[in-house]
């Protein structure tokens, strides 16, 4: 009897792993539909919780990386249309052809560029600790036992992950920025590590002086770039040529200094 | 021992007893009987408040238990019940069906609660069930030990509502054997029946009840033999 | 086609699965356990004749089935707990109190229906027997409920099994937390959600199992 059952079960087993490898074969070939007519429009996929980078302004999405593509899209010659996209899965997107472009804040890393391929950097990040006033914590070496939030596969993510292990049950991973500064609010953890951008305008917006911010002189200055599917070389090069324009032309400059950002 | 007063019982908008007045005496069997719908179950029910009494007084051995305020526990007691379709506790043995109420209610200890199961179940020919599960028996052995655990309380009435009317006419006898030899040993009980041969020869006096009213009451003789309302007349013809 | 699944990648994140799937299962079986004592007050509670002791139960009842449970667990972690202690809990704590409080909800409805469905006349005989509506409850009408109970029990259980991967949100670190920290630094899908999507049925395999062996042996009477 318990023989029988077993069989059955893995029987399931292997015939679902079986449909998945067999998908997963499949999948790779059937994601070219990008190439189109000259009015191909692209969707831009974006996690609309990352102030003042991109928010959800009632229906509209909004902000910094929008403004940039947007202005890039116009000086470059071709068409986007943002989707709110969550960040768990975001580039999922790009691999199977949901989503042609990653606007997202996303900070062009090594790991990343094995997967990925990415336009010319558009902004200049860094990341940084935040933590509680009367509770403070100014370097990395601080955080070495405390918990710590961060938005789960972000590079925040990656440098404390670095510091105290990946499976180190004292990083406390959440879905985006604005969870895990909540938890820090709530005291759930002891300190937050994010991009500056986004950092800054929580502290900005949620009881100012109630937060301590702090950036570690270890923190290297990232790139935030526009992330694509693996050789999509020529909507690379459509990216490239409308940065390029609009960074020769100052319009780049205007949308930093409307954001309040620093040249 | 049991005195009813012009007790009504409404379900709702439904009347169902009307003013009801009886007298049961001690070491009495009173049987009820009526057509289906008279009322019968539901004056039988009240008197140990299974239903709600809508106004009226029913006094058990002095005491008015349609007043909220009445310790019922206490007064049930003393009035055990017997019920058409047995209700035993079918996650129990025989054995654990008796013994239960006399242990949780009596606080009589596990050893005397078994000694007197076991005298009860040989005095209704069951001696050799007291182990098994109530799915087991066939109807007429299930209602011997439903009426072996109502006894097991020593109630000083037993109310019998349609005992043999969910049994097959085999089992009928011997279910009316056991209360023939109770109703001989001076139990007072009140037996609501379709039995009217049980009636005739057990009863030491017979209720006829019709609409809500007890419509005629008489000794069994006088009942059956002469009985002087219309409807009584009217139902005897149906069912003698 | 084997040649598409990342082993490499799925056997270094193995381990973390494996720690993941026990705080699942913990987690899951202190929620049951303590939403069957919620539920068989709240259950109890709603069958009542009072109003006022049917009361509270049915808001609580009703809220808890009503809302989603993914939301539930966003208000008592982010909101609910923090406001009755001074700052968050640990997601542990939250994720018992969010699980334990929905699965309560729904097993009082188990508890109810299972008491509704036993045959009226056990309590009226024992009643009859002059024992109080307490003891009726307890010796006569929930051990023949329970056993009823058994099966939509069982089906609770694995709902909640599946359900608890939604803690994932508080970054409770059960498995399904692990398999999106590997989406997350690998890119990949396949390798950690089938991975964790087979875990999980091999659960609910076991539990439903062990559900109709609990039935078959105290099954109905």
């Amino acid at each position: 009897m318990m023989k029988k059952n077993w069989k059955t079960l893995m029987l399931t087993g292997t015939m679902i792993l079986g449909m998945g490898l067999f998908t997963a074969g499949c999948g790779s070939s059937t994601t070219s539909s990008t190439t189109n007519s000259a009015e191909k429009e692209y969707v831009v996929g974006t996690d609309a919780s990352y102030a003042p980078f991109e928010a959800m302004n009632s229906e509209k999405i909004e902000g910094f990386d929008i403004d940039v593509l947007s202005a890039a899209a116009e000086a470059g010659g071709f068409k986007v249309t943002f989707k709110n996209t969550p960040w768990d899965g975001i580039f999922l997107t790009l691999k199977n052809g949901e989503r042609d472009i990653v606007a997202s804040a996303v900070t062009i890393t090594d790991e990343r560029k094995k997967e990925f391929d990415f336009s010319d950097p558009y902004f200049d990040a860094t990341q940084m600790i935040v933590s509680k006033k009367g509770k403070e914590f100014k370097t990395l070496n601080d955080l070495k036992d405390k918990k710590i939030a961060v938005q789960n596969a972000t590079t925040g993510d990656e440098v404390v992950s670095k510091l105290l292990g990946q499976d180190n049950p004292n990083i406390k991973r959440f879905e985006n920025m604005p969870l895990a500064l909540l938890e820090l609010k709530n005291g759930g953890v002891d300190a937050a590590v994010g991009d500056n951008g986004v950092v800054l305008e929580y502290v900005k917006s949620n009881g100012n002086g109630d937060f301590v911010t702090a950036v570690d002189s270890g923190f290297a200055t990232e790139n935030y770039g526009f992330a694509l599917k693996k050789g999509n070389t020529e909507l690379q090069k459509k990216l490239n040529d409308g940065i390029k324009k609009i960074k020769d032309s100052g319009k780049l400059d205007e949308i930093n200094k409307k954001y309040g950002f620093k040249k | 021992m049991i005195t009813v007063r012009n007790l009504h019982k409404s379900f709702g908008q439904l009347e169902v007893l009307k003013g009801v007045d009886c007298e049961i005496r001690e070491g009495e069997v009173v049987c009820v009987i009526g057509p289906s719908g008279s009322g019968k179950s539901t004056f039988l029910r009240c008197l140990n408040r299974l239903e709600e009494i809508t106004s009226g007084e029913v006094s058990v051995f002095g005491t008015n238990i349609a007043d909220p305020k009445v310790n019922l526990n206490l007064i049930r007691t003393e009035v055990g019940m017997v019920f058409q379709r047995f209700n035993l506790f079918p996650h129990m043995s025989v054995l654990d069906n008796i013994t239960l109420a006399p242990g949780k209610v009596r606080k009589v200890d596990k050893e005397s609660a078994k000694k007197q199961a076991l005298e009860l179940l040989r005095k209704v020919g069951l001696s050799d069930k007291a182990h098994a599960f109530p799915n087991q028996l066939s109807g007429g052995q299930q209602q011997r030990v439903a009426i072996a655990r109502a006894l097991a309380m020593n109630p000083k009435v037993l109310l019998f509502d349609e005992p043999t009317s969910a049994l097959d006419p085999e089992m009928v006898g011997e279910v009316l054997d056991v209360m023939k030899a109770l109703a001989k040993e001076g139990m007072t009980m009140v037996v609501v029946t379709h039995e009217m041969g049980f009636a005739r020869e057990v009863g030491d006096r017979v209720l006829f009840m019709d609409q809500g009213y007890i419509m005629e009451e008489g000794k069994p003789e006088q009942l059956f033999g002469n009985p002087q309302n219309e409807r009584t007349q009217n139902f005897l013809s149906k069912v003698l | 086609m084997l040649s598409n699944i990342r082993w490499d990648a799925l056997s270094q994140y193995f381990p973390l699965f494996l720690k993941g799937i026990v705080t699942t299962v913990e987690i899951t079986v202190i929620s049951v356990l303590i939403g069957v004592i919620l539920g068989l007050f709240a259950g109890m509670g709603r069958l009542s004749v009072h109003w006022y002791a049917r009361l509270v139960p049915n808001l609580y009842v009703g809220f808890f089935r009503g809302t989603p449970l993914f939301v539930q667990i966003l208000l008592i972690h982010f909101a609910v707990l923090p406001a009755i202690f001074g700052k968050t809990p640990p997601a542990m704590v939250s994720g018992i109190v969010a699980l334990s409080l929905n699965a309560g909800a729904y097993i009082a409805e188990i508890f109810r229906a299972g008491i509704q469905s036993i045959d009226r006349g056990q309590m009226e005989a024992a009643r009859s027997l002059g024992m109080s509506q307490g003891q009726a409850m307890f010796n006569i009408i929930l051990p023949q409920a329970v056993r009823r109970m058994l099966p939509p029990l069982g089906n609770e259980a694995i709902m909640l099994l599946k359900d608890s991967s939604l803690l994932a949100a508080i970054s409770l670190p059960e498995v399904t937390y692990y398999a999106k920290l590997m989406a997350g630094k690998t890119y990949l899908a396949w390798e950690p959600y089938l991975t964790i999507a087979l875990m999980y049925l091999v659960l609910t395999l076991v539990l439903a199992r062990l559900v109709k062996f609990l039935e078959r042996k105290y099954g109905t009477v």
